[in-house]
Formats: C-alpha cells, sequence, structure tokens
C-alpha cells in the first residue's frame, strides 16, 4: 500500500475522530501542535487505524524506530535526546521539521514535532512487516 | 419514559451473585442482550434457573466463563465475546469479594484476591471494553461501589479501600472518555439484603435499620434499577462521573 493511500484513509479517521476537515489535513501537519489532537483523540485515531488495518499501533511507536536504529550508542539521557539521538532522528524521521530537532530536546519536544506523514510511515511499516 | 435497551449488549461481571442476577434480570426484560461473566458452572446453572424462573427468556443470554483474578483470562473472554458479538453497549461492573476479618488476620491470598476481584479486574475489563466502546463512538459503564468506600468498613479494609479506589477510578475514566460519548458512573450500595450481608445484618441487629434514614435494608432489586437508570441514555445522558449511594440514608 502506498503512503498516499495510506494518508487518503489516515485523513478520514482523523475526520471522524476528530471533526477536523480530511480535505484540510496536510501530510506535514503535526498531531498535537498543528492539529491540536489530544491524547484521548489520539487513541480513538489508533483504535480507528489498528481495527482498519489489522495491525497493533502505540505512540510510542511513532518515535520507537529510532532508538532501535541507534542501539549500540545511547539515543535519550535522563529523557534528553542525545547527539546519537539527533543523528539517528535525522536519518529515520526526515519527514518532520528537522531545524527544531536538536541535542538536549526532550523526548515531549520530539512528540510534537511527529507529523501525519510520521504515521503514515509507521502504518506503512506495520503493514510491510505484516506481509512479510 | 424508556430505557432504549432493546438489542443493546449488556455485560455484567459477577452475574451469577443476588444483585449481579437481578441486574442482568431487569436487563433483559427491557429488552437487552445480557452477556453475564461467571466462574463457576454450577452457579451459572442456578442462575439461568433463576432467571428463566423469573421471567426471562434465554435466547437473550450469553454466558461467558472468566476468573477475575487473572488478566488472561478476562482479555481472552472480552475478545471472544467483541469477536462474537462485535460490540459491548454497557458495562456493569459488579463482582465483588469481601473477606471479613481484622486486616492483621488477613492471608496474603486474601488481600490478593479482595484487590484483583474489586479494584484491578474492573480496570482491566473496562480497558478491554473501552476500546469497543471507542469504536462504536459511545457505551455506558457502572461500576458497583459500596458504602464501606467512603464510611464504616472496620473488618472490611481492604474491601472498602479496593471500593474507594474504583469510585476515584470511575471518575477520572469519566473525565477522559467524555468526550467520546461514554459515560462511566458508580453506584454505591449500603446494606442490601443478601446472602453476602447476613453475618453484618445478624452483628448490627436492629443497630443498622436505626442508622439508616428509611428503616430497612435494601434489596437486589433497588441496586438494579439504579444501575439501569445510570446506565440509559434516556434516563442519565447527561450524567458521569457520578456515584449513586443507594443506601436508604445511611450516611445522613
Amino acid at each position: 500500500m502506498e503512503i498516499n493511500e495510506i494518508f487518503k484513509d489516515v485523513a478520514e479517521i482523523i475526520d471522524e475522530s476528530c471533526g477536523i476537515e480530511a480535505d484540510s489535513i496536510k501530510m506535514e501537519d503535526t498531531l498535537f501542535d498543528k492539529l491540536e489532537i489530544d491524547s484521548i483523540d489520539m487513541v480513538d485515531i489508533l483504535f480507528e487505524i489498528e481495527t482498519k488495518y489489522d495491525i497493533s499501533i502505540k505512540v510510542s511507536d511513532l518515535e520507537q524506530r529510532t532508538k532501535e536504529a541507534e542501539n549500540e550508542m545511547p539515543y535519550e539521557i535522563d529523557g534528553k535526546i542525545t547527539e546519537n539521538g539527533v543523528k539517528s532522528i535525522l536519518k529515520e524521521m526526515p519527514e518532520i521539521d528537522l531545524s527544531k530537532v536538536h541535542e538536549g530536546m526532550t523526548i515531549e519536544e520530539l512528540i510534537k514535532l511527529i507529523n501525519v506523514h510520521s504515521l503514515c510511515k509507521i502504518i506503512k511499516l506495520k503493514l510491510d512487516e505484516a506481509k512479510e | 419514559m424508556y430505557l432504549n435497551f432493546n438489542h443493546k449488549y449488556v455485560l455484567v461481571t459477577g452475574a451469577t451473585g443476588e444483585i449481579g442476577r437481578q441486574i442482568c434480570l431487569d436487563f433483559i426484560l427491557e429488552g437487552a442482550l445480557v452477556i453475564p461473566l461467571y466462574r463457576n458452572d454450577c452457579k451459572k446453572e442456578k442462575f439461568l434457573n433463576w432467571l428463566k424462573e423469573n421471567g426471562a427468556n434465554l435466547d437473550s443470554v450469553f454466558p461467558y466463563k472468566a476468573d477475575l483474578t487473572k488478566r488472561d483470562d478476562i482479555k481472552s473472554a472480552i475478545n471472544r465475546i467483541l469477536k462474537e458479538h462485535n460490540k459491548i453497549d454497557v458495562l456493569v461492573n459488579c463482582a465483588g469479594y469481601a473477606v471479613e476479618m481484622p486486616f492483621l488476620m488477613l492471608e496474603d491470598n486474601q488481600i490478593d484476591d479482595q484487590i484483583n476481584i474489586n479494584y484491578l479486574a474492573p480496570m482491566i475489563v473496562m480497558k478491554e471494553v473501552l476500546r469497543s466502546m471507542f469504536i462504536n463512538k459511545g457505551g455506558n459503564i457502572v461500576n458497583i461501589s459500596s458504602a464501606t468506600a467512603t464510611k464504616f468498613g472496620r473488618g472490611v479494609s481492604v474491601y472498602g479501600s479496593a471500593k474507594a479506589g474504583l469510585e476515584r477510578f470511575t471518575k477520572i475514566i469519566a473525565q477522559e472518555v467524555g468526550k467520546k460519548g461514554i459515560r462511566v458512573n458508580s453506584v454505591s450500595p449500603g446494606v442490601i439484603d443478601t446472602d453476602m450481608s447476613q453475618d453484618l445484618i445478624a452483628r448490627g441487629k436492629n443497630n443498622i435499620k436505626e442508622f439508616t434514614a428509611l428503616r430497612k435494608y435494601g434489596t437486589p432489586i433497588d441496586v438494579s434499577k439504579a444501575v439501569l437508570f445510570l446506565a440509559s441514555d434516556d434516563t442519565a445522558g447527561f450524567i458521569t462521573g457520578h456515584v449513586l449511594n443507594v443506601d436508604g440514608g445511611i450516611f445522613l
């Protein structure tokens, strides 16, 4: 399944769960800042995604893969992203606003940068994994 | 006024107890499809016979077995329910278990079982059921608490404190899921004339009645009517996070 097809589904799910018009949603919109999706709506969206695609997905999945990419080096220390963590993010999450990524930023700050594209990528990854 | 439970799926834990079975019966008589959770096969047969004797159509009853002290058992039962019936519209957490003795005399397993059944199990059941309620964009949960959550309770320290936790949990979850059209409430019975209360009633002689404004014990029907009231969007559609005392005025 291509990322653009997934995006269409995700926009509709966000519309249904949060009342944000699907047509107004863009790939680069951040989930928590731009779209102002709160945690309960996020739970709703993830439930809908899981049901639609028959996959299991968690909020932590959104930043988990960057941790896995640099597992031999510390990704964060005391909740703050390390230099290695920044390298990993630049490599694994090019879709987010990289100008805001810096050493010492918190995990919460990173989560705020996650956008609709990141969510679509995770879904695609899970779907591809399920196929294998 | 109609309660509007026709074709609604109602999951009831602790269904074979005296209060649980009355709740099941009343939902069935209002047109609901009831999914009782039970642990003991003998009690299940007695429960079904009792429902039949009291006018319930057993075609509306879909019993499932689950041990509420085991997390995996609860999850697997609810997964099966959702696979076979697709949704749960109303959840009533009615299972309760009290060991009445001074705290320092309780065995470890008695403490664990009381915490598990009265506090942890409702949380686990709610977590599983809420997922389906989110997908269906609505639902109602009623947790059965106890007057000992807020008053009295000597001799039932673990039970009373677990119920207090459940009441607080009810209110917090009501805040969290309210925007998804899901209501979460609690019914707090006082002294209800059931087998479980006979020791308490015998020990209290007439003192309990003297404390109670209405000068009588409650019945399972009193509790059940309150549950149905809270579970119906037609009667309680703007009520959530509430603890409804059904206690004859024992706190007044």
